[in-house]
C-alpha cells in the first residue's frame, strides 16, 4: 500500500554506516605492508654473524637462522623510533620507588646502577669501574667512573652516589629499594671517585645487589629539588636515553642522550607502549606497528612464527614455578608424603602438552640463568611409586587445599589444575582456590599455627639474579612466614648452615659449590614440588639489530638499531 | 516515575506495566495466551531444552567434565568429542552442559535472593511510607548509585570468589530494582477499597500485609524476576570472565570463555561453543520475557 | 519545577555520603592491603612494611582516615595513588576522559542504530522488517558483550585485518569497542522507539497527514518521529549511565585504558585512594544522570506536574 522504500532505505543507511566504520581503513593505513617489506630481502641475503653481543649467551634462545642482521649496516642504521611493547604499564619512573621488572626495564634505559648484570648472569662494572672488599669482609670499596654526567648536567661522583644511598637508607622515606640494601649500615665518601659501603655482617651477594635496578643513580639535584611525587614523573639519570614524556597506559617516550659516557644509543627515540592484552601485543608486532613485543603468550607463538618479517625468541626465564607444601600440617611433615606428591606429577606433560613446549621442566628450586644454579635430578613421573610411598606413610583419602594466585604466573593456574587432576590419580583430593594476589598474600603471611592451606602454587625469580635472594628467604628457619618467604615452614640445621655459608663466603666460585649442596638438599627433603621454568617470549621484527637479552627480563636498548628505514 | 527501572540494560518495564501484569496473571488463561505467542514459545522451548540437558548431560555425552587428557588437547569437534576438547583435553560438550546447570543455579538463587529481599523492602517502604520509606529508599538509591557490575566486583573482593559469593553479589545488585517495583505496586494496592475497609475495621498491619497487600502485589515482581534471569546469567558470566567468579575446574561459562580466549587462533571452537551456549540461553529468557510483555501489555502487542 | 530539581539535589547528598561510607568500609573489610601487595613476595623486612603503612597513614584509626578522606574529597583532593604515587584526581580525569570518549561513540551507534531499527519496525508493523528488527534487538540484549567483542576482534582484526584489536589510538581503535558497547543499548532504544512511535502512528493527526496524500517518509520524519521521540530521549539518558557502567567489560576485552578497567585493577591491588575516589566520581555521574532523567520525565509526563503540586 504505502511506499516500500523507507525500510530499505533505513537498512541501507545502517549498512552504509557500518561499512564506513569498518571498511574505511584499508586504503588509508594498511599496517602490514610498510614495516615488513624493506627488511625482508636484506636480512635473507646476508646471513652473517650477529653483531657485538651475541644472543647465544642465553640458555634456550631460539633465533631462527638468517634473521640476524649484518653488522655492516650499522653505519647507515642509526636513527629511527624504536617501538617496544610492554606487558603492563609502568609503576613509577623513580627507580628507588619500585621493585617491579617492567618499570625496571624502562628505568634502566635512563638510569644506571654502580654495577650491572652481564648477559651471562654474572656482574660487571657500570658506573663503578672496580670493587674490592676489606679483609674482615665488611667494607666494600668502589672506584667510580669519571666523566659521567646526569641528564640535567650534574656531574656524577661519590657524593652523588652517597646522596642516592642515603635517600634509600633513610627509614622516613619508606622506599622499597631499601630491601635490596638490607644489611648495609653506612655509605661513606672516601674521595671524589671512591665510595665505601659498610655491611653489618659479611655479605657475599652484595655485587649482585648493587646491580639491581632499584639502586640506580638519580641526579643529586633532582633528589634535592623535587618531591617524591615529582621524582616519580621526572626521571633524571645518567643512562643512554633521556626522558621525553609519559602518558599513563599509553606510552613512555625517550630520546637519545648525546652526552652519554658509554656506547651511545643508535636509535633517536624509544617509545614504550604498554598493552596488557596478550592478543593485542601479538597483533601489534604482526602488523608491524611495533618492533619488539615482550611477554608474548604461548598460544600466540605458533601464529607469529608463521608471519614474515619477524622472529620469535623463546628465552629461558629463571623463574621456577613450584608448589609449597605446608610442613606444619600433617601428613605433609612426613618427607615420604612430600616425595610421593613429587613423584605423582607429570612435569613433561605439563610443560610440553599443556604449556605447548613453552615451559621447561624444572630441575630444582633455582632457575637455570641464576647465579648459583646447577643441574640436578628432579623427581620423575611415577604414580605407582607415589602410591607406594603414600601407603608406606599410612596415608589414605588425603584431601589438601591448594591456593594459586590469579593471573600472576604464566601457566600457573593451568598447571595448578593439571596438578589437581594428577594428584587425584594417586588418590589425593585437591580443593583448588584461585585468589587475587593481594588476598593470597594476606592468607599466607601468617605464622605456621594460623596457616589454613596445604599447597601453594608459587613462582620466584631472584630479583638480584643471585640464588641467595631466593633460597635464603625460602629455606632458612628464620625466614619462616610471616617474616619472609619460607611458606613451607621448613627448618633444618644442615640447610641453615649451608645458607649462611653461602652468604658469608666472598669467593664467588666457592659460593657456587655451596648452592649446589643447597639445591640437592632441597630436592632430597622434597621441600617444595618443582614444576617448571617459565620462558620469556619476545617477538622481534627482523629489522631490529643488536638486541641482547639479559637473564632477568630486560635489555639495554642503546645497542639496538633499526635497518631498512623503518 | 515510581516504577522506573534504572540503568539495567534490560528493556525497561514502563510505568503502570506492573499493575497490568499483576491483573493478568490469572493462571491458566495467561498461560494459554503465552503459548500462543510465538516469541514466548520459542523462549520456553529453549529453556526447557537447556533444563533437560543440564539435568541429564548423559543424553549427549558420557565424558566427565573434569577428566583431563593432556595428550589430546585443543582437538576440534569429532565423533568422540562432539564439541572438541579444551586446553586440558577435557570434553567441551560435557563442560558446556555442566556449565548450564551452574548458570541455572547461580541465576536462580541470585534472583530469588535479590527478589525476596527487594520485595520485603519494597513492601515495608510502600506500606508504611514516611520515615521508613525515606530511609529504605535512600539506601536503595545508594546501591543504585554504583554501577551494578562494580558493586558486584566490590562485594566479591570483600567476600572472596566462589559460587556462593557470586550469588550474593548478584543478589545484592538486584535488590533495589525489586524494591522500587514492589513499592510502586504496593502504593497502588494500598489505596484500594478493600484495604481501606480492612483497616477501618481495625486489622493490624501484619494482618493487612499478609491478607491483602502481598496477594495483590506479588505478581509484578514475580514476572519481573523472570526478566531478571537473563541479566543474572550475563552478570555471573561477566564476573567470571573478569576472573572474579568460581574456582577452577568448575565449568562456569564465563570463566571458560575467558580461559579459551587465549586459544582463539589455535582452537576457535572453544570460544564459539561457550559464547553460543551463553547467548542461546539468555536469548531464551529474553524471548520469553518479550513474549510476556506482548501478552500482558496489549498496547504494544504484535 | 525548580523545587523538584532542588529537592532531588538535596537527596543526592546523603546518597553520595552513603556511597563513600560503604566503599570505605568495604575496602577495609576486604582481606589484603596495598602495602603488602606493593611489596609482593620479594624479600622484605616487616619494619619496611610498617614504615610504608605509617607513611601512607594506614596505621591511623579507621574513623580518622575516613574523616580525612571526606574532608579532602570535598575540597577536590582525592589523595595519591599507592601504586603509582600520582595524584588520584589527575588520574581519574584522564581515565574518565577515555571512558567518556568510548561511551559517547557507543551512544552515537546506539541512538542511530536504535532509532532506525525502531522506526522501521513501527512503520512496518508485523512485517518481515519488524521481525528482523525484533531479532536484532533480541540478539543485542542476549549476546554477552565480552563475547560479542571477542567475535568482532576475531572477524575484523584477526581474519580481515581491517581494524586494530585493542588499545587506544585514532578513531579506528574506537569502532569495535563502541559497537560492542552499544549493542545492548541499540536493542533497548529500538524497542522503546517502536512502542512509542506506534502510539503516535495510530493517532488522528497522522491519519490526517496520510489522507492529505503526503509521502510516508515525510509523514514519518516530520510528524511521527518528533512526537514519539521524548520517551526515546529519556531511555537514552538511562542508557548513557548504563553505557558508562558497561565499559568495564568492554575495556577489558579491548584493552581500553578507561575508568572501569582502572578501577578493577585498583580493587585488585587494594589501592584505597583510587577506589574511593573513583567510585565516588562514578556515583556522582550516576546521580547526575538520574537527576537529568527525572527532570526529563517531569517535562514529558504532565501527570507528574499535578503530583508535584500536591
Amino acid at each position: 500500500m504505502k511506499s516500500r522504500t523507507l525500510p530499505v532505505f533505513s537498512l541501507l543507511v545502517i549498512v552504509a554506516l557500518l561499512l564506513a566504520a569498518c571498511g574505511g581503513t584499508p586504503t588509508t593505513t594498511s599496517p602490514t605492508q610498510p614495516a615488513a617489506q624493506p627488511t625482508e630481502p636484506e636480512s635473507e641475503s646476508q646471513p652473517t654473524e650477529p653483531p657485538a653481543q651475541p644472543t647465544e649467551a642465553l640458555a634456550a634462545s631460539e633465533v631462527p637462522a638468517g634473521t640476524e642482521a649484518p653488522a655492516a649496516t650499522e653505519a647507515s642504521a642509526t636513527g629511527g623510533n624504536l617501538i617496544y611493547v610492554l606487558p603492563t604499564d609502568i609503576a613509577s619512573l623513580d627507580p628507588h620507588a619500585l621493585i617491579e621488572t617492567v618499570s625496571g626495564m624502562v628505568d634502566l634505559q635512563m638510569f644506571e646502577t654502580l654495577l650491572a648484570l652481564l648477559p651471562d648472569g654474572s656482574v660487571g662494572p657500570r658506573l663503578a669501574t672496580e670493587w674490592s672488599v676489606s679483609d674482615d669482609n665488611l667494607r666494600w670499596t668502589l672506584k667510580l667512573r669519571e666523566g659521567v654526567v646526569f641528564h640535567d648536567g650534574e656531574a656524577f661522583d661519590a657524593n652523588a652516589a652517597k646522596a642516592n644511598f642515603d635517600r634509600i637508607l633513610n627509614p622516613d622515606n619508606a622506599l622499597p629499594a631499601v630491601r635490596v640494601l638490607a644489611g648495609v649500615t653506612e655509605v661513606n665518601v672516601i674521595d671524589d671517585f671512591t665510595l665505601e659501603i659498610v655491611t653489618q655482617a659479611p655479605f657475599g651477594p652484595l655485587p649482585f645487589h648493587l646491580a639491581h635496578y632499584s639502586l640506580a643513580m638519580v641526579s643529586p639535584r633532582a633528589l634535592q629539588e623535587m618531591t617524591p611525587e615529582e621524582l616519580a614523573q621526572n626521571p633524571v639519570g645518567t643512562g643512554p636515553f633521556r626522558f621525553v614524556s609519559y602518558t599513563p597506559n599509553e606510552s613512555i617516550v625517550l630520546e637519545r642522550f648525546d652526552d652519554y659516557w658509554g656506547e651511545k644509543a643508535k636509535v633517536d627515540m624509544v617509545t614504550f607502549r604498554p598493552i596488557p592484552e596478550t592478543a593485542g601485543r601479538a597483533l601489534l608486532i604482526e602488523t608491524g606497528e611495533a618492533h619488539i613485543a615482550a611477554k608474548i603468550a604461548p598460544q600466540d607463538v605458533d601464529t607469529l612464527r608463521g608471519v614474515d618479517g619477524l622472529h620469535v625468541d623463546v628465552n629461558a626465564f629463571p623463574r621456577v614455578i613450584f608448589v609449597h607444601m605446608n610442613e606444619s600440617h600433617a601428613p605433609l611433615d612426613d618427607v615420604r608424603v612430600r616425595q610421593a606428591l613429587s613423584w605423582a606429577v607429570d612435569r613433561e606433560a605439563i610443560a610440553n602438552d599443556l604449556l605447548r613446549g613453552l615451559a621447561v621442566p624444572a630441575t630444582g628450586p633455582v632457575g637455570s640463568g641464576v647465579f648459583g644454579y646447577s643441574k640436578t635430578e628432579n623427581y620423575g613421573y611415577d604414580p605407582d611409586r607415589a602410591r607406594e610411598l603414600l601407603a608406606e606413610a599410612g596415608v589414605e583419602g588425603l584431601t589438601l587445599k591448594m591456593l594459586v594466585p590469579a593471573g600472576r604466573y604464566q601457566g600457573g593456574e593451568e598447571a595448578a589444575q593439571a596438578v589437581q587432576a594428577q594428584l587425584a590419580n594417586v588418590g589425593v583430593t585437591v580443593d583448588l582456590e584461585v585468589l587475587e594476589f593481594s588476598t593470597l598474600l594476606q592468607a599466607i603471611r601468617k605464622p605456621a599455627a594460623e596457616s589454613e592451606w596445604d599447597l601453594l602454587v608459587f613462582g620466584f625469580i631472584p630479583a638480584t639474579n643471585d640464588a641467595d635472594w631466593q633460597v635464603y628467604s625460602q629455606f632458612h628457619c628464620d625466614s619462616q612466614a610471616p617474616v619472609s618467604n619460607n611458606f613451607s615452614y621448613y627448618c633444618s640445621e644442615e640447610m641453615d648452615a649451608l645458607l649462611e655459608q653461602g652468604r658469608f663466603t666472598m669467593d664467588q666460585d666457592e659460593r657456587l659449590k655451596v648452592y649446589k649442596q643447597v639445591i640437592q638438599l632441597a630436592l632430597d627433603d622434597a621441600i617444595q614440588l618443582y614444576l617448571f621454568e617459565n620462558t620469556d617470549i619476545y617477538a622481534v621484527r627482523n629489522n631490529v639489530q643488536g638486541l641482547v637479552y639479559m637473564p632477568i627480563d630486560y635489555q639495554f636498548l642503546n645497542t639496538v638499531s633499526l635497518s631498512g628505514g623503518d | 516515575m515510581t516504577a522506573r527501572v534504572k540503568a539495567s540494560g534490560q528493556p525497561t518495564a514502563r510505568p503502570g506495566l506492573g499493575a497490568r501484569l499483576a491483573e493478568a496473571t490469572t493462571g491458566r488463561q495467561a498461560l494459554g495466551r503465552l503459548l500462543h505467542n510465538r516469541m514466548a514459545l520459542l523462549g520456553l522451548i529453549i529453556i526447557v531444552v537447556y533444563v533437560v540437558l543440564a539435568a541429564f548431560p548423559s543424553i549427549l555425552t558420557q565424558h566427565d567434565p573434569n577428566v583431563q587428557n593432556l595428550a589430546r588437547t585443543l582437538e576440534p569437534p569429532s565423533a568422540e568429542y562432539r564439541l572438541g576438547t579444551d586446553e586440558f583435553g577435557r570434553d567441551v560438550l560435557s563442560r558446556v552442559l555442566h556449565g548450564a546447570r551452574l548458570s541455572f543455579t547461580i541465576a536462580g538463587l541470585a534472583v530469588i535472593l535479590g527478589g525476596l529481599s527487594g520485595f520485603a523492602i519494597g513492601l515495608l517502604a510502600g506500606y508504611f511510607g514516611g520515615a521508613v520509606d525515606t530511609v529504605l529508599m535512600r539506601l536503595m538509591d545508594v546501591l543504585l548509585a554504583m554501577p551494578g557490575i562494580l558493586l558486584a566486583i566490590a562485594v566479591i573482593a570483600a567476600l572472596g570468589a566462589g559460587i556462593g559469593n557470586v550469588i550474593i553479589a548478584i543478589g545484592i545488585y538486584n535488590i533495589p530494582q525489586f524494591a522500587r517495583l514492589t513499592r510502586s505496586t504496593v502504593l497502588g494496592v494500598k489505596t484500594q477499597d478493600f484495604v481501606l475497609a480492612s483497616r477501618s475495621i481495625g486489622s493490624s498491619a501484619p494482618e493487612i500485609l499478609v491478607r491483602h497487600i502481598i496477594p495483590n502485589a506479588w505478581g509484578a515482581p514475580f514476572v519481573f524476576a523472570m526478566l531478571r534471569f537473563s541479566t543474572a546469567i550475563l552478570t555471573a558470566s561477566g564476573l567470571s570472565f573478569l576472573g572474579l567468579g568460581v574456582s577452577p575446574p568448575t565449568p562456569e561459562w564465563g570463566a571458560m570463555l575467558a580461559a579459551s580466549r587465549g586459544y582463539m587462533r589455535l582452537a576457535p571452537h572453544l570460544v564459539l561453543a561457550y559464547g553460543l551456549a551463553i547467548s542461546t540461553l539468555v536469548l531464551g529468557f529474553n524471548a520469553l520475557g518479550e513474549g510476556l510483555r506482548d501478552v500482558f501489555d496489549p498496547r504494544t502487542a504484535r | 519545577m525548580l523545587r523538584v530539581i532542588l529537592s532531588r539535589l538535596l537527596q543526592a547528598i546523603p546518597v553520595l555520603f552513603g556511597v563513600s561510607l560503604i566503599v570505605f568500609l568495604l575496602l577495609r573489610l576486604v582481606p589484603g592491603d596495598p602495602v603488602s601487595t606493593f611489596y609482593g613476595f620479594d624479600v622484605g623486612r616487616v619494619e619496611d612494611l610498617q614504615a610504608m603503612r605509617h607513611q601512607l597513614g594506614l596505621d591511623r584509626p579507621m574513623l580518622v582516615q575516613y574523616v580525612d578522606f571526606l574532608a579532602d574529597a570535598i575540597q577536590g583532593d582525592m589523595g595519591t595513588s599507592i601504586k603509582t604515587r600520582r595524584p588520584v584526581a589527575t588520574e581519574l580525569v584522564r581515565y574518565l576522559t577515555n571512558t567518556a570518549q568510548l561511551a559517547v561513540a557507543g551512544m552515537i551507534f546506539a541512538v542511530v542504530g536504535g532509532i532506525l531499527l525502531g522506526l522501521i519496525a513501527a512503520a512496518r508493523r508485523n512485517s518481515i522488517w519488524d521481525n528482523l528488527s525484533l531479532a536484532i534487538s533480541l540478539a543485542g540484549i542476549s549476546l554477552p558483550i565480552f563475547w560479542l567483542g571477542l567475535m568482532l576482534v576475531w572477524i575484523f582484526a584477526v581474519q580481515l585485518s581491517l581494524l586494530p584489536s585493542g588499545g587506544r589510538g585514532d578513531w579506528h581503535n574506537l569502532i569495535l569497542p563502541a559497537i560492542t558497547l552499544a549493542a545492548p543499548s541499540v536493542a533497548v532504544i529500538a524497542r522503546v522507539t517502536r512502542a512509542s512511535l506506534m502510539e503516535v502512528i495510530n493517532q488522528d493527526f497522522v491519519r490526517t497527514a496520510y489522507s492529505k496524500g503526503l509521502s510516508e517518509a515525510f509523514v514519518l520524519l516530520r510528524h511521527v518521529l518528533p512526537n514519539g521521540l521524548l520517551p526515546v530521549i529519556t531511555v537514552t539518558g538511562i542508557q548513557f549511565g548504563y553505557l558508562l557502567a558497561g565499559t568495564v567489560l568492554t575495556e577489558t576485552v579491548f584493552a581500553w585504558p578507561g575508568l572501569g578497567r582502572y578501577l578493577v585493577d585498583a580493587i585488585k591491588f587494594r589501592d584505597y585512594p583510587v577506589v574511593q575516589g573513583g567510585v565516588l566520581v562514578i556515583a556522582l555521574i550516576f546521580v547526575t544522570i538520574n537527576l537529568v532523567v527525572d527532570v526529563l520525565y517531569f517535562l514529558i509526563d504532565p501527570r507528574l506536574h499535578s503530583e508535584a503540586a500536591k
